[in-house]
């Protein structure tokens, strides 16, 4: 023990030796009480040296002399013994640490021992990411593995040692950029270190920081080596710590001329030579050998046609090939048979399905709006109009402009206008006290940064409250960017609903000639209607001032009312007194109706208007609702169940009939629809008017209130009157479980037709006499409701406009409510602008700003105007040195697994540096020469000699190049969600491949979004589909935001609440439950059984061998071939057992399984598959 | 090599195999592959033991941590901030110097008056600080000497989504890591069965029409998603997919997965890829927790008396109480940080029918909870944090009666409380006004609160950042953050 106090000591006196580290080390290992002494020790000492801004004053090389106006506080140096030690060690000392944090993790993990401690492990050199990234854990979770160090394996530059953007604007921008960078706010000594000029010049009263060729009379360098704690920079309360290397460097740099250059990524790229190479066949081989042979890696060779084929197909279509495909390919001798596949792959439907999975990513694509309610957004058309560009290999450059600028291009198509769905992605509200200019400030925000992220691979919100700390973008540039998307001709709340305004319309098919004859009609008429009305305002005033008003109520002494027994009365007590009166009627029984009432039906016209509080039915079920009816004279009103599966809308039928056994009667249907009908367990209005023609068209059919849905008659040949003695009926719903039965709770009768849009006012007529009182002290809607109810039935003008109105906008609707809409930006009339936000704050607004673009970057001419439209022919500007860039970078990352930048979000100072700078350039060079042709890029991409290179890690591959970066092998990587779930489908058989349309709801488990979704969200109850639905692409699956589906997540899907152009990819338990679970693999893996049971004349070692083959393309090994089949016989003898139990599996999902397959064996065969589907080789791309 | 000696050579793996297939699993699995499969394990929801800190940068006092969410913003006014004053002053307007323009949300900007709805219900003092609690909590009141009461937290958000992304993970803006995801990130995992941070969420008895949860809330943000929360659902399977398929056994599983090892072994042999064995780690642990889970999940093993003490609620799967019955066993399990969420306390309209329901779900819950902890032992080295998004105005929103009212969101200061973990209990942190309109005494930002549970778990939230699009993240955002040294020992 004496030796351990002793060890201990020398340790946090930072003069442990190499071997008392190991002596350490191993007493550590074998002894629980020397690690609980050792515990002891650090958290003592730890205690000790509490003062951190001490801490980060003392520098590991350098003496600290003290000013004389500060005095040493604690005498034991508090930097952590941790740090110490590896520092005065050096390597070996590093390398022991290693293990130490190994030790701690141990310590951690005794149940009894201490827990932790703590600043022994503290590094002030490492951030914490950096210790995550260095840890020493190789086979980590999330695929993080050291990162390949490009400053040793492969230098740059021209032969100097120190290349300015590789070794020292890092150090630059991580330490000294906040004080002396681009924001002016929190500039220090008027030094920016960040522009040449001014880091080599005199400024104010301050010398050039940088003389070249002198670190000696180099400010800079004199002030980073500085003994003096108030002198030495970066200053002690940054917390920011040079290491004695990175000194080093920046003296060297300065002892070599200090020579500046630019960012890369802001400077045109330059078409550098193609290097000479022996290997490959083209630029991109060439390129990547150069760097490989510097560091001491050759190319691998070309992988077997068959794995080459599944990774290619995996690449282009994210679904393998089919065996036969397969074999043909594998056949093919020729010497374009590869070229010949990449062809065929790429005109494929399916490529643009699987290109357009990274594209909705970067666009944050969802079915829903994101935010508080969540509920339904309907933009799925963008989806499929993405689809289409990748398929059309509509080139890049269109496909960025259409989606920045659609709409504002001359003679914009409607495909063009639901292209700019891309900035109507962004998650919204409509949450109760949310304030309309704080989210306006929101959603400028998100569309800025995800254009800058997407197409620019800048980081520019971080200037939306300063200017940026590293990259050269200022609020000012943050604000004209914003004003660009600040001009959307469209509400801020999104009302919650599934069509927000703007909205492109696509007419149901067949529609389309009706719909553009009726839009205008109707669109105008209302305009001029708005119009009328706020000429008449004055007119309305007066009536509110007035304070007598008249009520004026078209039905007066013609109609009769009556209430549901039971039913609460209503909290206003106005009411009250009006309806106490009325008389009262049970649901299940039947009444007589009083006098003229009593005859509706012969021949004249007649208004029903009632409440009904619908009950859950099931879809297509008929249910009854009240009928005067004598078993073959009389009426009668249905609800039927609905069937649109997003929204669960009902329909109404009516009949009125003469002679049900002549068939003597008029019967109409309302259609289908999502906004006209009315929706379960609600109370609705609806109602009912008839001409007294005897003809359909003289029935109009209301619901809910003054919404008017659309009818669709069924039968239409009534020959006269159908009045009838029968009482009315009032029939009692069967209802669902869950819900209520359906009541009717209030009903009038009113001897003429009522006009449509005036129902709802009349029905109302005393809740806006009681609004009328409340005067001022009226809610907003209580307000507009009453306003609306003057100009219908009071003023005398707009009230004869009204009913013309209605009818227009009768038709208008039925094609609406039928129509998709997708979401589109629209400008307004008047120009864009933006306020420059103080602090980002919504109110403080600012200088008021026009569009422009971000001064460093580059100017818009000053003849283009100032909108979205110019600002998307910038970006895919020839003079734009970020857009090709970015694209081509983002496009080789899908198939190389990482970017040539790895930070494929970020070009910025902060960004990664390219680890093929050269190529990168020629890569986008020919990208643009070639008119940003898409497939022709990513067939140059495939038909490299570097992508085709077999992917086994060979000899020192791993220790040189953990990440692949040099690409010295093929890529190998997990396959994201979506595909790993398509390619399940793909091989099991049962993949729907049905194109576009809206979204599907294949298996969830049950709650997952009942449990966090809001009560009135329509999107709280996930109604799963049934039959073809459930095999769908996952590119099709409904996106809930604040829920997405579990199964995609788990593979680190992103939310899609905000931009991502790159998914990590970890390694979970999580995951493994999902495959072998999830009952969408489950069903695939008895589909695939199946599948190769019938190929296989029922032969198990057979179906073995094809199921296989229908995974991989191949036959399997024979040791895989032996491994399955030993499986095989285990599972059948466990099934044999108790054969109920393999009826259990095979019952598993929504399709069932053959009859005529034995069940044990087929079970069994579902395991060996549910094997096969959870095989490394299954689940990566090699 | 020859092909004869390759034949046998590849025999003599296969039949190793074949016998660790038969039961010696990934013990004998690892032993082929040398140790770098082992030292895997557990880093499926971080590493085991350290994380990204490799360990707290000073001595932790929280080896773990449970945090009592009531989303919707429960009436401080009606449970802790006592204001006696009120009574005299019900149906007067909120004079304009106490709310001195501050911004109001849509739902009430638009009304003509502010009129003060005082609590209805009776305040007491107890425990040695005489902290006041209302009626509405007589068990949390048994707690007080064990609880730190902050009146004095403030946020800036007003409205519910962005106010709860806002403490949830730093910023009102969906996208940044959750503070459970930052702790498992930070320090890595307890135990290698079970996930790091769990979420479990409530039923609740009070407003029916309950503001949304989002899965942001759990979200590990641009942190790689291992870290994000898992949620133990009452229902159907505990954790997503972990029941094998109707008619598929243990045993069956084991086969399956004994050959699955076996092909991915040889893979590994061929390819060499070190994430093959990360791979077979992560199955063995599924494995693994589809045992462990449904143990945990399965509270049989409880006595009666500890029922007793969460109060009957504790045995309906699914209630508050159920759930800090859960979270107890998951923190003497190794679950590092578990948060329950109970929703229903949005009580803008008829406050006095709905708030007695939502006090009732939790408050007996509450005292179970620290009373178990204290006697298991666990309760100076687990951290418990109760409270919600903000807080709730002293002034009427709708119509005020004497019995009736509702209040609107109210950002300028509320109250939470905290636990364990060498929190000072017995005490109440900063002061308000009378009206409990804003904070007159040592306010607390919701970040300097996220600060102080960081730093009950031994972090400096300065120090515990990741780099993402140029920036350093953390929890507590930009503006500066200060760790509640005053409740602490």
């Amino acid at each position: 023990m004496n030796e351990l106090h002793a060890l201990i000591a020398s340790m946090l006196e930072d003069r442990l030796s190499a071997s008392d580290a190991k002596k350490l080390q191993s007493l550590l290992e074998n002894d629980p009480e020397a690690r609980r002494i050792y515990a002891e020790q650090c958290q003592l000492h730890a205690r000790l040296s509490k003062d951190s801004s001490l801490e980060t004053a003392i520098q590991a090389d350098t003496p600290i002399d003290f000013d004389e106006s500060e005095s040493v506080e604690n005498a034991p140096p508090a930097r952590s013994a941790w740090s110490r030690l590896s520092s005065s060690l050096g390597i070996i000392a590093a390398s022991v640490a290693i293990s130490f944090v190994g030790i701690i993790a141990f310590l951690n993990l005794q149940p009894t021992g201490e827990y932790a401690y703590p600043s022994i492990t503290e590094a002030p050199k490492r951030s914490p990411q950096e210790t995550y990234e260095q840890a020493d854990f190789p086979e980590s979770g999330n695929l993080k593995r050291p990162p390949t160090n490009f400053a040793t394996i492969a230098p740059q530059g021209d032969g100097k040692t120190i290349s300015f953007n590789r070794d020292i604007r890092p150090i630059l921008s991580d330490n000294c950029y906040h004080c002396h960078g681009p924001d002016a706010n929190t500039r220090e000594a008027e030094l920016r270190l960040d522009i040449e000029a001014n880091a080599f010049t005199a400024h104010g009263e301050f010398e050039p920081a940088i003389i070249r060729g002198d670190p000696e009379n180099s400010p800079l360098y004199q002030r980073i080596i500085s003994p003096l704690k108030s002198d030495i920079m970066p200053p002690p309360d940054s917390h920011k710590v040079l290491t004695a290397e990175q000194k080093d460097k920046v003296r060297q740099w300065i002892e070599e001329g200090a020579e500046w250059e630019a960012h890369w990524s802001f400077m045109q790229p330059k078409k550098h030579p193609v290097p000479p190479a022996k290997w490959g066949n083209g630029p991109i081989d060439a390129f990547l050998l150069k760097e490989m042979t510097r560091a001491g890696l050759e190319p691998s060779p070309e992988a077997d046609k068959a794995t080459l084929a599944r990774r290619l197909a995996l690449d282009l279509t994210g679904l393998p090939l089919d065996p036969d495909a397969l074999d043909q390919f594998v056949a093919d001798n020729s010497s374009d048979a590869y070229e010949k596949l990449v062809d065929r792959l790429l005109d494929s439907r399916a490529f643009g399905e699987h290109q357009a999975r990274y594209w909705l990513d970067a666009a944050r694509y969802s079915d829903t709006h994101g935010l508080h309610l969540d509920n339904y957004r309907e933009i799925w058309p963008y989806r499929d109009w993405v689809i289409q560009a990748f398929n059309e290999n509509k080139p890049f450059d269109d496909f960025i402009v259409e989606q920045i600028a659609g709409d504002l291009l001359p003679g914009s198509t409607l495909e063009q206008q639901i292209a700019t769905g891309f900035n109507r992605c962004n998650p919204t509200t409509s949450e109760g006290g949310a304030i309309e200019d704080e989210y306006r400030a929101i959603y400028a925000k998100d569309r800025v940064e995800t254009t800058a992220t997407v197409f620019l691979g800048l980081t520019m919100g971080c200037a939306s409250c300063h200017d940026h700390k590293f990259d050269p973008i200022d609020r000012e540039d943050f604000y004209q960017f914003s004003a660009f998307f600040n001009n959307l001709d469209g509400p801020i709340m999104d009302r919650n609903a599934y069509d927000t305004e703007p909205v492109a319309v696509i007419p149901f098919q067949g529609h389309e000639a009706k719909w553009k004859a009726i839009r205008p009609i109707y669109e105008e008429a209302k305009k001029a209607f708005d119009q009328l009305k706020r000429d008449r305002e004055d007119a309305y005033d007066a009536w509110l001032e007035a304070g007598d008003a008249t009520f004026p109520n078209p039905l007066e002494g013609s109609s009769y009312s009556l209430k549901l027994e039971g039913k609460s009365e209503k909290k206003n007590a106005e009411k009250k007194a009006d309806e106490t009166d009325l008389p009262r009627f049970k649901m299940g029984e039947s009444i007589e109706l009083p006098g003229a009432f009593d005859k509706l039906g012969n021949g004249d016209a007649f208004t029903i208007a009632f409440t009904y509080k619908t009950p859950r039915i099931d879809p297509h079920q008929v249910v009854p609702i009240m009928s005067k009816f004598d078993g073959d004279r009389g009426w009668r009103i249905f609800l039927i169940g609905g069937d649109d599966k997003l929204l669960d809308r009902y329909r109404v039928r009516v009949e009125l009939i003469r002679s049900l056994k002549n068939n003597d009667l008029i019967s109409i249907t309302t259609k289908a629809s999502r906004r006209g009908n009315p929706t379960p367990n609600k109370s609705i209005k609806f109602s009912l008017a008839y001409d007294g023609t005897g003809k359909a068209e003289g029935v109009t059919i209301g619901a809910p209130g003054r919404q008017v849905i659309d009818k669709r008659s069924v039968k239409d040949q009534l020959s006269g009157a159908f009045e009838t003695d029968a009482p009315l009926q009032f029939h009692e719903a069967v209802a669902h479980p869950e819900a209520d039965n359906g009541q009717v709770e209030s009903l009038s009768f009113y001897a003429s037709e009522v006009p449509l849009h005036s129902v709802n006012h009349i029905l109302a007529l005393d809740n806006r006499k009681a609004i009328y009182k409340k005067g001022k002290e009226a809610r907003k809607f209580e307000k507009e409701s009453l306003r609306d109810y003057y100009f219908a039935l009071v003023d005398p003008v707009t009230s004869k406009l009204q009913n013309e109105l209605a009818r227009s906008e009768t038709r208008y609707r039925f094609y609406y409510d039928q129509a998709t809409v997708s979401l589109v930006m629209k400008e307004k009339d008047e120009p864009a602008f933006a306020h420059m936000l103080e602090r980002g704050e919504y109110d403080k607004p600012g200088e008021k700003v026009f569009p422009a673009l971000p001064k460093a970057l580059g100017s818009l001419s000053p003849d283009a105007p100032k909108n979205r439209l110019s600002l998307a022919n910038w970006l895919v500007d020839p003079s734009n040195p970020l857009t090709a860039r970015v694209t081509v970078n983002r496009i080789w990352q899908n198939f190389f697994g990482t970017g040539i930048v790895e930070t494929s979000e970020d070009f910025g100072i902060m960004g990664e540096n390219p680890s093929h700078p050269e190529l990168l350039d020629w890569l986008a060079i020919d990208f643009q020469e070639n008119d940003w042709d898409h497939k022709r890029f990513i067939r140059q991409i495939v038909t490299s000699a570097a992508y085709k290179q077999d992917s086994r890690i060979r000899g020192e591959a791993l220790e040189i190049d953990p990440e692949n970066r040099l690409l010295a092998r093929g890529p190998r990587y997990r396959l994201d969600g979506e595909t790993l779930r398509d390619q399940a489908l793909y091989v099991s058989g049962s993949l729907n491949e049905e194109f576009g349309g809206p979204p599907v709801h294949p298996y969830q488990p049950k709650g997952i979004w009942n449990a966090v979704a809001y009560s009135g969200s329509n999107t709280r109850f996930y109604k799963e589909d049934k039959g073809d639905a459930l095999y769908r692409r996952s590119i099709y699956t409904f996106w809930k935001r604040t829920a997405p589906p579990p199964n995609m997540i788990v593979f680190d899907a992103p939310s899609r609440e905000n931009c991502s152009v790159r998914r990590v990819r970890t390694n979970t338990p999580l995951q493994a439950l999902t495959l072998m679970n999830d009952p969408q693999y489950v069903e695939a893996a008895r589909q695939l059984a199946q599948r190769a049971w019938k190929q296989s004349d029922g032969k198990a070692y057979d179906s073995i061998e094809s199921m296989y083959r229908f995974a991989f393309g191949s036959n399997p090994p024979e040791s895989h071939q032996d491994i399955l089949e030993e499986s095989y016989s285990k599972f059948k003898y466990s099934f044999s057992e108790d054969v109920s139990r393999a009826r259990d599996l095979l019952e598993i999902g929504d399709s069932i399984a053959p009859e005529d397959a034995n069940p044990v064996e087929l079970a069994s065969l579902t395991m060996v598959a549910n094997q096969i589907m959870n095989l490394d080789s299954f689940i990566n791309k090699y | 090599m020859n092909p004869i000696d390759q034949y046998v050579n590849l025999e003599t793996r296969r039949q190793f195999l074949g016998k660790a297939a038969k039961g010696l699993g990934i013990a004998a699995l690892s032993s082929i592959v040398g140790n770098s499969a082992r030292a895997n394990i557990g880093s499926s929801f971080g590493q085991l033991g350290s994380g990204a800190l490799g360990g707290p940068h000073f001595p932790a006092k929280a080896k773990r941590g449970i945090y009592l969410f009531m989303s919707g913003a429960p009436s401080q006014l009606d449970m802790f901030d006592y204001k006696p004053e009120m009574k005299k002053l019900f149906d007067k307007d909120l004079p304009d110097s106490i709310r001195n323009g501050q911004r109001l949300t849509t739902m009430t900007s638009g009304q003509a008056r502010f009129p003060i709805a005082p609590s209805i219900y009776d305040f007491n003092q107890y425990g040695q600080s005489g902290a006041w609690m209302s009626e509405l909590l007589p068990n949390t009141a048994k707690i007080a000497d064990d609880i730190a009461i902050i009146k004095s937290m403030w946020t800036e958000a007003i409205n519910h989504d962005p106010a709860i992304t806002y403490i949830q993970t730093g910023n009102q803006i969906p996208g940044r890591p959750s503070l459970g995801a930052w702790l498992s990130y930070g320090l890595g995992s307890l135990n290698e069965n079970l996930p790091t941070f769990v979420i479990l969420n409530s039923t609740w008895t009070g407003r029916k029409e309950a503001q949304a949860l989002f899965s942001r809330l759990w979200g590990a943000g641009p942190l790689p998603s291992q870290h994000q929360g898992v949620a133990l659902r009452s229902d159907g399977d505990p954790v997503l997919y972990l029941s094998d398929p109707h008619g598929v056994d243990r045993n069956m599983r084991r086969t399956m997965l004994d050959g699955v090892n076996a092909i991915n072994n040889e893979l590994y042999e061929d390819f060499g890829d070190p994430e093959t064995h990360a791979r077979i780690s992560q199955y063995e642990m599924a494995f693994r927790m589809q045992a462990s889970v449904p143990d945990l999940t399965d509270l049989s093993d409880e006595p009666d008396y500890i029922f007793d003490l969460y109060g009957p609620d504790s045995r309906k799967p699914g209630t508050f109480a159920y759930n800090c019955l859960m979270a107890r066993r998951l923190a003497e399990k190794g679950v590092r940080f578990s948060q329950i969420f109970h929703r229903g306390w949005d009580q803008h309209a008829v406050l006095p029918k709905d708030l007695p329901n939502q006090c009732k779900d939790i408050d007996r819950a509450c005292y179970g909870l620290i009373t178990d902890l204290k006697q298991r032992g666990m309760f100076d080295d687990t951290l418990v944090v109760w409270g919600g998004e903000f807080g709730r105005t002293i002034y009427c929103q709708g119509t005020l009666t004497e019995d009736n009212y509702g209040r609107d969101h109210h950002p300028r200061c509320y109250t939470k409380w905290v636990a364990g973990a060498g929190v000072k209990g017995g005490q109440v942190y900063g002061e308000t006004d009378d009206f409990s309109y804003n904070i007159t005494k040592d306010p607390v930002h919701i970040r300097d609160l996220n600060a102080t549970i960081l730093n009950r778990f031994g972090i400096d939230h300065k120090q515990l950042n990741f780099k993402h699009q140029g920036l350093d993240l953390t929890l507590t955002g930009v503006e500066e953050a200060h760790v509640v040294e005053d409740i602490l020992t």
